[in-house]
């Protein structure tokens, strides 16, 4: 079949990429694609710049934790007057385990308690507090940033018109007569659809489920597709 | 030289016509001709067997533009020498794939059955009329100058899953455009 052999010479001449500059459109389409790059790219740079900075230095924090707390033990057992085994556990504990706080408060119910040890017993056990809720604090940011990783893994993607699935959120049915439509919220901040029909309209894989929405030309923003009563966000 | 300056030496039998158009089209045309031959020495006979059609129809006819006017008869007689040879040398897969690709919409037989191939061709410019400038040009570079997916890509800067998809969606859709207009397929 060679009808094309009749094609109006005005689209063969207007497809005639060699003889004319790339389309305006195209251009335009180019520009677009550089400025929606940075629009999405940015943003997502900026979270992961943040994440490390939070995570890392409490990383840094737990890992030097054991030579932060015992001078501070160390100096208040110097000025409590304690013994010098009691001392010595105490300087070996600048490079030991947390527990060293612990050995220390044991040396230290040894020998006759005395008023003015306690102070030094109060710092030790602040400190092993303070050590407790700076391993609750790294948890949690470990925690809160796992969490984020999850929530930002996407479902869908959209690339230039194209929009994929996760297959495990495709619909079991027939998908060429599942009905889908695609929603968002516009300028004046009022839901509004901007497409909906079967899924076999705009379907061009079907594992992965592939959509090609191009023809919509959605502006940046985050949308809804809805098919068989799921709701799958994604974002341009 | 202006088309129409070019059309007027072929009709005042000149000679320089003829260099006029390789030299203004050449290029245009060879790459035409070597999107479906894929070897320089047919792209090379079919440039010369384009410029002698341009001459034995200059005059009497009198194309407003000239290049889809050559782009046409360069893309006939290729596709002649394609048919005739239907060689499997490299790029000559790519001519199957196009022509295949826009076949499966006729079906294996019907498009024996199509009588009135200029009937056809009135109904996939009025489809082609209703397109987007953009998925026009994609069609229009996949299936007359059968370029390749990557080529179009490049051209247009499109990634070469959206060319695909975007083909694939424009089939479909002349597929039920033809069928509003009565064709079986």
């Amino acid at each position: 079949m060679d009808a094309l052999s009749g094609l109006d010479p005005k689209y063969i001449d207007e497809a005639a990429c060699e003889l004319h500059s790339i389309p305006a459109a195209a251009k335009k389409v180019h520009r677009f694609r550089v400025n929606r790059g940075l629009i999405i790219g940015m943003p997502i740079a900026a979270a992961v710049l943040l994440t490390v900075m939070v995570a890392l230095p409490v990383l840094i924090r737990t890992g030097g934790h054991s030579s932060t707390t015992a001078p501070a033990s160390d100096s208040a057992a110097y000025e409590a007057g304690m013994s010098d085994e009691a001392y010595d556990m105490e300087s070996a504990a600048e490079t030991s385990e947390p527990e060293a706080p612990a050995e220390y408060y044991e040396a230290e119910t040894s020998e006759s308690p005395a008023v003015s040890d306690e102070p030094a017993y109060q710092e030790s056990a602040d400190a092993a507090k303070t050590e407790a809720a700076s391993e609750d604090t790294m948890a949690e940011a470990v925690n809160t940033a796992a969490s984020a990783a999850e929530e930002t893994e996407p479902a869908a993607m959209y690339d230039n018109g194209i929009l994929r699935i996760d297959t495990e959120l495709a619909p079991a049915a027939d998908i060429a007569y599942t009905e889908y439509s695609i929603s968002g919220i516009d300028e004046n901040g009022s839901e509004m659809i901007y497409s909906e029909g079967v899924l076999g309209d705009i379907v061009t894989e079907r594992d992965p489920l592939t959509l090609d929405i191009s023809d919509l030309d959605l502006p940046a923003g985050t949308y809804v597709l809805t098919i068989d009563g799921h709701d799958i966000e994604f974002t341009i | 030289m202006q088309d129409y300056e070019i059309v007027d030496l072929y009709w005042a039998r000149d000679e320089g016509a003829i260099t006029e158009t390789r030299t203004k089209y050449g290029a245009y045309c060879r790459k035409i001709a070597m999107n479906i031959v894929s070897n320089d020495e047919d792209s090379e006979e079919c440039l010369s067997d384009t410029y002698l059609s341009a001459w034995n129809s200059m005059p009497t006819e009198r194309p407003d533009m000239l290049a889809p006017y050559l782009a046409a008869i360069v893309r006939n007689h290729a596709l002649t020498l394609y048919r005739k040879g239907h060689s499997m040398k490299r790029g000559a897969g790519q001519t199957a794939l196009a022509l295949d690709e826009l076949f499966e919409i006729a079906g294996s037989d019907s498009t024996e059955d199509m009588v009135d191939r200029s009937l056809l061709a009135g109904h996939i410019n009025g489809f082609l009329a209703g397109m987007a400038p953009k998925d026009r040009i994609v069609f229009v570079r996949r299936y007359f100058y059968v370029d390749s997916l990557a080529d179009i890509a490049d051209e247009l800067d499109m990634s070469e899953s959206a060319v695909k998809s975007l083909l694939f969606r424009l089939r479909a859709k002349l597929k039920d455009y033809l069928n509003l207009e009565g064709y079986e397929l």
